[in-house]
């Protein structure tokens, strides 16, 4: 317990600050009065407030990280390792580090070479490690790296090396390309190096501008042979062995690995040469392979053919260009057999070259030094990370691609992992973890288009320059598309292009002849945007811009007079009520120095550079004035909903400009919605043209506002003029409905709540859904093991209808029955799907990996069952029943089997499950808890099913997960008013808002969930 | 491997000290990628925190099967003070193993690292410091503790020690305040 006086000092502290600092002396004084020791102590307190920074603001991991990074991963100056004294450190990197020691008994300097420390369980592998690489040998060569001694020291392998004066060929490179004498020499010292290894039988496999070294006396020398797989090994994480952040395969860089290296055949000798024809290449005219992913580049190495290097580089000798040439042949057997014969061939051509100055050729070979024959560098490998000559293209796809897709998924980078799963799958098209995961990624959609016969190909949504894979020819049925939000492109010959967002569903575009599409504009297929607008009436196609209007834009509209042309200023000027004359209204209108033009501009300018940036700062009046003037209009809120699409997938948030300084170049942060459109979300508000008493909505969001902007209503005064203020426009085919442009008083965009019917009602509703407990004559019709668990076929006459149902019933390998056991109820990509072959159990993985059971019926509607819904309040209504009654019989069953624990049964509904979840458990007190994700109070239904009646009747523990960015059920008006109805007691109801769109990243639900269940249905015992 | 980490944090957990040298080495790789890769840096997600990254370390190492967790609370309570001990332990290593004695050293003045001079780069003076303040007002040694060691949110803490969220930033300020005024005067003699 805290002393009296460290509790004064406490409260002292906190009331300081409390006063405005000029302040705080005279209350200090009259708070300690005599006290002078507790007076200083608070002013060094205060002081230490204000010089305190970012004093533990980062986690202790980052200072840990930056701590040992700074003193040296394994050893500090001053250390002994064997017999050398460590001085100072060279460099270091993910592997490990580089220092300068003295040999105190030779007298010389040496470079230790240390790697993170190992634990003991990799012993054996440093063992063999040190045997091997203490067998001398007796190869000797001036042009391969001398190492002198290998060790151990504090579980960290070393390797002590001759210290190099001089640079690396990658520094060397950076400065520009090098002269012709210059390559030929450095080509033959290090082909003469690979010659020798080669001989041994050793492989470098790892040969790159960085593992070639140009010492100062002119000898190059190659280093790192076979370090690369622990350089890999140690940057990776567990489980993950292999990719790295700078692009690297495990076991080599990608980029300079041949083509049988990437592929995983047999490697051998030719590969270095292919890699050093790579490097020859890269000397005179740069990379010749290169993508902007590392699959690009693997694709450019095993696809395509680099440019001409004499075309590249004109002062190229033609013989070296074919050296080059043949080294790259995608075949080993079309290259140069044996090093020795590009040795002779680089030979030749410096003898035909004559060139008088002495070349670096001659230099004096020294006498023969011991050095370590590096072929024990693959035992290096020893201990976990061997890497083996042979690795099939399995291996890399069952443990690079395989977990780094698991990766992309868990993050929500779904496009890009189901890329990914799309070539591993290529490579190895039985393989069961493959397979789900392509079932998990990906999902049946059709693409349509009018005319149809046009061309489709999609790419992943977030990565800056993503790759295009062809999806086929317009129609497509049950094409796969990825689970998430991606790229699309549709061309057809005569047709203009269309580039936009996609997501999974049914896909339909109507393509334009070139050159009938207005300039810079989009089409937007007619319809509605059904999560806010349902009741009204679908829209005709119209257009929309592309981008917001620019600067540059907007000056032509200045320029021509515009703030002059009383004909283009056609909406009245109001102002409280009082109407504004128009010469009166258009003086406001002027820029910093008093010209016309946006409130930012100067001098009727805007600010250089700034041409493709979004106009800003303009008032409601001016948008429409320049809409008049272009011959467009603004675009109505029901429009720019529709343009705009706010879905399931907040992916375009990450591709916006939010949070920033200011507004950015127009497309710049590549946001793309699923009409074309570029910026909806972010840069600059975009004006409407519909009002609500008196204002004009204006919708977007800004760069200087928080995300959920985008979904948000705002509205804001017609003469208001802020910096990020701006506007798109669009074009109507024809005139539009009067619903649609008619104003809307804010009051109708507020769900209209009724409150909860009472219990009485409720009664009548409840016995609506009740069902007789017929036999269930249920059979077990398959069972198949999968790897974390047994998968039980169950099939049980349905509660109606003499319909037959089923349900999967997962029972995990990891634990002992009675199972506690989670019931799933799937969300609407259940519906869209017709087999439960193509179940993603993606979201089921990690409940049945905490050791439960999880059972997943195949409810009416959805998979095999699918019913010709026909929509409308009945339907959704008896939809409702029927899933609740089909749950009912899901626990009926359980409750026949002895290997489950009927008293700890949990529900978990997800999106559409989540919904018909509130209902479902609502009814089902077998349940000891409830959890719901991505889903909030949504309306519509009748009162007998509606989530606001059987929300409060919800009364066991119940958790709710969702996204903040959700734009379906947003936070405030759905997600909240949700949790605040649900029928739970406060300590027993959590709602957990994640950092994402509706869609959630698989880590953050498993995160919320499985202390939930921990504590509600107890932990799992083993 | 995570079985016998799983075992020797349970001993750890259960009061075990030996457990303890034997989980470190374990841990250590471990630390020291994650070190690697926070340093490299992650591409940037909306979902990814760069405190997530503690208690993932915990999650992954831990599971859920092995320890016995009374709550979410025990959990996080329980990784970042396992988490403080590993670091600490390891940074103590680090200083053990320079060997004593005196022997030249031909180090030219300018390649030295100069070590650092501030406050809060030293994860060992923290943790020092960290101990002191315990002894007087443990609550908010133990609100730094989550929050420096385990990475957790204000609510998460309040939620952990059953106080308000108001008294953890109240803590937390005046901590921080109290530890760099302790450490700057360390520096300054």
């Amino acid at each position: 317990m805290p002393t009296e006086h460290w509790q004064r000092v406490e409260r002292l502290f906190a009331e300081a600050q409390e006063q405005p600092p000029p302040m705080r002396a005279g209350f200090l004084a009259g708070a300690c009065g005599p006290d002078a020791r507790m007076r200083a102590e608070i002013d060094a307190l205060l002081s230490a407030v204000e010089r305190a920074g970012d004093f533990l603001t980062a986690p202790a991991l980052d200072v840990f990280a930056r701590q040992i990074s700074r003193e040296g991963w394994a050893v500090q100056p001053g250390d002994r390792i064997g017999s050398y004294t460590v001085e100072r450190r060279l460099g270091a990197g993910g592997m490990g580090e580089v220092w300068q020691a003295r040999d105190a008994r030779l007298e010389r300097d040496v470079a230790i070479k240390l790697l993170l420390p190992r634990s003991s369980r990799a012993d054996e592998g440093l063992q063999a490690f040190q045997r091997e690489a203490r067998a001398a040998g007796t190869l000797n060569h001036t042009n391969v790296l001398t190492v002198y001694d290998v060790g151990e020291h504090g579980g960290a392998p070393y390797i002590v090396m001759e210290c190099l004066e001089g640079e690396s060929l990658r520094a060397r490179l950076n400065a520009g390309a090098l002269s012709v004498d210059t390559v030929l020499d450095v080509a033959l010292q290090v082909a003469r190096g690979l010659d020798a290894a080669h001989a041994r039988g050793i492989v470098h496999r790892d040969l790159k501008p960085e593992n070639i070294f140009l010492g100062r006396d002119g000898r190059v020398k190659i280093l790192d042979f076979g370090l690369a797989t622990l350089h890999v090994a140690a940057a990776g994480l567990p489980g993950e062995p292999g990719t790295t952040a700078a692009g690297s395969l495990a076991g080599g860089t990608v980029g300079y690995m041949a083509p049988e290296q990437l592929t995983g055949e047999m490697v051998d000798g030719r590969a270095d040469i292919f890699a050093l024809g790579v490097v020859l290449y890269e000397m005179r005219a740069g990379r010749p392979f290169k993508g902007n992913t590392t699959l690009g580049t693997i694709n450019a190495v095993l696809a395509l053919e680099p440019a001409d290097l004499a075309v590249a580089n004109p002062e190229t000798p033609l013989e070296l260009r074919d050296i080059v040439q043949r080294c790259l042949a995608k075949s080993p057997d079309d290259r140069f057999a044996t090093v020795a014969d590009l040795e002779s061939a680089l030979d030749s051509l410096i003898q035909a070259r004559q060139r008088p100055t002495p070349s670096v050729l001659t230099l004096l070979r020294r006498p023969a030094v011991m050095v370590i024959v590096l072929a024990v560098m693959l035992a290096i490998a020893a201990g976990g990370w061997r890497w083996r000559v042979s690795t099939s293209r399995a291996r890399w796809a069952r443990n690079i691609a395989a977990p780094e897709v698991q990766r992309l998924a868990a993050r929500g980078d779904v496009a890009a992992a189901y890329l990914l799963v799309r070539e591993a799958l290529d490579v190895l098209p039985d393989d069961p973890q493959l397979k789900q995961q392509w079932f998990d990624n990906s999902i049946p959609a059709a693409v349509t288009t009018d005319p149809p016969g046009a061309d489709v190909a999609l790419a992943a949504y977030r990565s800056p320059a993503p790759e295009w894979i062809s999806l086929g020819r317009t129609p497509l049925r049950g094409v796969r598309v990825p689970r998430g939000l991606f790229r699309v492109k549709i061309s057809k010959a005569g047709f203009e292009p269309i580039l936009a967002s996609g997501s999974p569903g049914g896909l339909f575009y109507r393509l334009d002849p070139v050159g009938s599409v207005p300039p810079g504009m989009v089409r937007v297929v007619g319809g509605r945007d059904p999560v806010r607008f349902g009741g009204m009436g679908d829209l005709d196609d119209y257009w929309i811009d592309r981008f917001e209007i620019t600067n540059r834009q907007f000056k032509a509209f200045v320029d021509q007079g515009g703030y002059r042309r009383r004909d283009y200023w056609r909406e009245p000027f109001v102002e409280q009520g009082q109407s504004v004359p128009w010469d009166k209204a258009v003086q406001r209108f002027h820029d910093v120095t008093g010209q016309p033009g946006p409130a930012a501009w100067r001098s009727g300018t805007y600010p250089d550079g700034q041409g493709d940036h979004p106009v800003g700062g303009v008032s409601w009046y001016e948008a429409s004035a320049y809409a008049a003037f272009a011959g467009k209009s603004l675009p109505t809120m029901y429009h720019w909903y529709r343009a705009a699409a706010l879905g399931r997938f907040a992916d375009i948030l990450a591709n916006s400009n939010f949070g920033e300084q200011g507004p950015a170049a127009v497309g710049a942060h590549g946001g793309l919605g699923p009409f074309g459109t570029f910026d909806m979300a972010g840069n600059v508000k975009e004006w409407c043209s519909t009002e609500t008493g008196g204002r004009r909505f204006i919708l977007g969001g800004a760069w200087d506002e928080p995300r959920y902007m985008f979904a948000d209503y705002d509205e804001r005064g017609p003469f208001d003029r802020s910096a990020d203020y701006g506007f798109r426009l669009a074009k109507y085919m024809g005139p539009l409905p009067p619903a649609v442009t008619a104003p809307v008083p804010m009051e109708t965009l507020v769900p209209d709540r009724q409150p909860p019917v009472g219990d009485a009602i409720f009664a009548v509703y409840r016995s609506m859904y009740a069902y007789d407990r017929s036999p269930l004559n249920a059979t077990i019709e398959a069972s198949e093991e999968t790897p974390i668990a047994v998968k039980q076929t169950i099939a049980f006459d349905a509660a109606y209808g003499g319909e037959r149902m089923r349900a999967y019933l997962f029972l995990p390998k990891h634990g002992s029955p009675p199972y506690q056991t989670v019931i799933f109820a799937p969300g609407a990509d259940a519906v869209v799907l017709r087999s439960s072959r193509d179940m993603s159990l993606a979201w089921e993985d990690f409940l049945v990996r905490s050791g439960r059971a999880l059972l997943y019926p195949i409810y009416q509607g959805t998979y095999e069952r699918q019913t010709s819904l026909t929509g409308g309040r009945m339907a959704e209504r008896d939809w409702r029943i029927a899933w609740s009654r089909d749950l009912g019989r899901a626990i009926d069953y359980l409750e026949t089997r002895s290997d489950i624990d009927r008293n700890r049964l949990a529900f978990y509904g997800v999106s559409l499950g989540g919904d018909m979840g509130v209902v479902m458990a609502a009814l089902e007190p077998r349940l000891k808890t409830c959890i719901l994700q991505a889903t909030g109070l949504v309306d519509g239904a009748a009162p007998e099913a509606s989530i606001a009646n059987f929300a409060p009747r919800l009364r066991m523990p119940t958790l709710l997960i969702t996204g903040r960015y959700d734009f379906e059920q947003p936070v405030e008006t759905s997600q909240r008013p949700l949790f605040a109805l649900l029928g739970a007691p406060p300590a027993d109801k959590r709602h957990a808002i994640v950092e994402s769109g509706k869609s959630l990243p698989m880590t953050e639900v498993a995160r919320e969930m499985l202390p939930w269940l921990d504590r509600y249905l107890g932990r799992v015992v083993r | 491997m995570n079985g016998e980490v799983t075992t020797l944090l349970r001993a750890w957990n259960d009061g075990d000290p030996d457990a303890f040298e034997r989980v470190v080495p374990l841990v250590y790789e471990e630390l020291h990628r994650m070190a690697a890769r926070y340093l490299i840096g992650e591409p940037s997600s909306i979902s990814l925190q760069p405190t997530a990254l503690v208690n993932e370390l915990c999650l992954r190492l831990l599971g859920w099967d092995g320890v016995r967790w009374q709550s979410r609370g025990h959990f996080f309570g329980v990784s970042a003070g396992m988490m403080r001990h590993v670091l600490v332990d390891i940074a103590r290593r680090r200083r053990a193993e320079r060997r004593g004695g005196p022997h030249v050293v031909r180090v030219p003045l300018d390649t030295i690292d100069v070590p650092a001079s501030e406050p809060g780069a030293d994860l060992l003076e923290i943790d020092s410091a960290l101990q002191l303040l315990a002894l007087e007002d443990p609550r908010k040694a133990q609100v730094v503790e989550l929050r420096f060691f385990g990475g957790l949110s204000m609510e998460e803490i309040a939620e952990t020690l059953g106080v308000s969220v108001r008294t953890v930033h109240a803590d937390w300020a005046f901590a921080r305040a109290w530890l760099y005024r302790t450490l700057a005067d360390a520096h300054a003699h």
